[in-house]
């Protein structure tokens, strides 16, 4: 068998002598002028009604640049199933639901402006075991499915077939 | 806020730092000095990619309070190689040992890592463990790591 260059050799990799001396580069290592700051407001209700968000105070504070909610933004979802709004106007269903963004000058005005919106909840009952999730009187995590129909239950009847292996 | 100003040793150079007095020794690194090499993961203590050496230990900098730091000598992972760029043999052998993968907790594993070898150049395996067992790594698998922290041993004089 000829002596192959790459098969069965040690290749050293080309990167990662910056990251062994500092100089490698992560998300939070850049600064560039200008840039702002961004922070999340999140959910504190693992599920709650959204009466009412109040920014006016956050908006005001000197170095906010932007404040969005939920009311601000297209109505695009996201994720595997499409259940998820970017910023949540209406429902939240998880602690760390993101309800509000900030964007400011530093990060600790981005922070200090999260803890200037006023946010009014009403909490309704959650579920938090798949098991009890599954009964009839559970809690519905969500009412309607991402194109308005009416859910009746949290299991979700999704279009595929499962192949498992026999347990013993 | 109350600025404090610092006099210290980094990386073999005398310096003098002037920064809230609330700040921690790894937000003054990052931020005061722009040495990124140490890194926040977790902000508590806990991951260890804070890791840098003051007065020869292994510390974690992100709960270091900064006017703690006065006249002593600290060390980063930018300080390891010599003068000239040539790379400290714990970082020839985290290259060499594939050691690295994303890299983020890698200037914290060699910190920790040189802080045993400084005092303990021929260790056993189980004080090798021990040194970087306040140093999570999500990519490696540690093997590689450990192997590169005998290696180094072994070239080091």
């Amino acid at each position: 068998m000829s002596d192959y260059l790459y098969v069965g050799k040690s290749i050293p990799r080309t990167i990662e002598t910056d990251k062994v001396t500092g100089r490698a580069v992560y998300m939070n290592d850049l600064k560039r002028p200008g840039m702002l700051y961004g922070k999340i407001l999140y959910s504190r209700y693992a599920h709650a009604r959204i009466k009412r968000i109040d920014v006016s105070k956050a908006k005001k504070l000197q170095g906010v640049r932007a404040v969005l909610t939920g009311h601000d933004i297209p109505d695009v979802r996201v994720g595997f199933i499409k259940d998820q709004r970017v910023l949540k106007k209406d429902v939240v269903r998880q602690f760390r639901d993101e309800v509000a963004a900030v964007a400011a000058i530093s990060p600790e005005i981005a922070e200090e402006a999260i803890h200037l919106i006023d946010v009014e909840y009403e909490e309704i009952p959650a579920v938090f075991d798949p098991l009890e999730a599954m009964k009839e009187d559970a809690p519905l995590v969500h009412e309607v499915d991402a194109r308005g129909r009416p859910i009746r239950s949290n299991i979700l009847p999704l279009p595929w077939k499962f192949l498992a292996a026999e347990t013993m | 806020m109350k600025n404090v100003s610092v006099s210290f040793t980094l990386n073999g150079d005398p310096v003098t730092a002037e920064v809230p007095a609330t700040w921690t020794l790894l937000k003054t690194v990052r931020e005061y000095f722009e040495l990124t090499g140490a890194k926040e993961g977790c902000g508590s203590g806990e991951c260890g990619c804070c890791t840098v050496i003051v007065d020869g230990d292994a510390v974690s900098s992100c709960l270091y309070p900064i006017p703690e730091i006065e006249g002593r000598s600290v060390t980063t992972i930018e300080g390891i190689a010599n003068k000239e760029g040539t790379l400290h043999p714990l970082q020839k052998a985290f290259l060499e040992n594939n050691g690295v993968q994303c890299g983020f907790c890698t200037s914290g594993m060699i910190m920790s890592a040189k802080a045993l070898l400084d005092e303990n150049p021929d260790p056993a395996e189980e004080d090798i463990r021990t040194s970087i067992s306040g140093n999570f790594c999500r990519c490696t698998g540690y093997v590689q790591i450990i192997e590169a922290v005998q290696m180094a041993a072994k070239t080091n004089p």
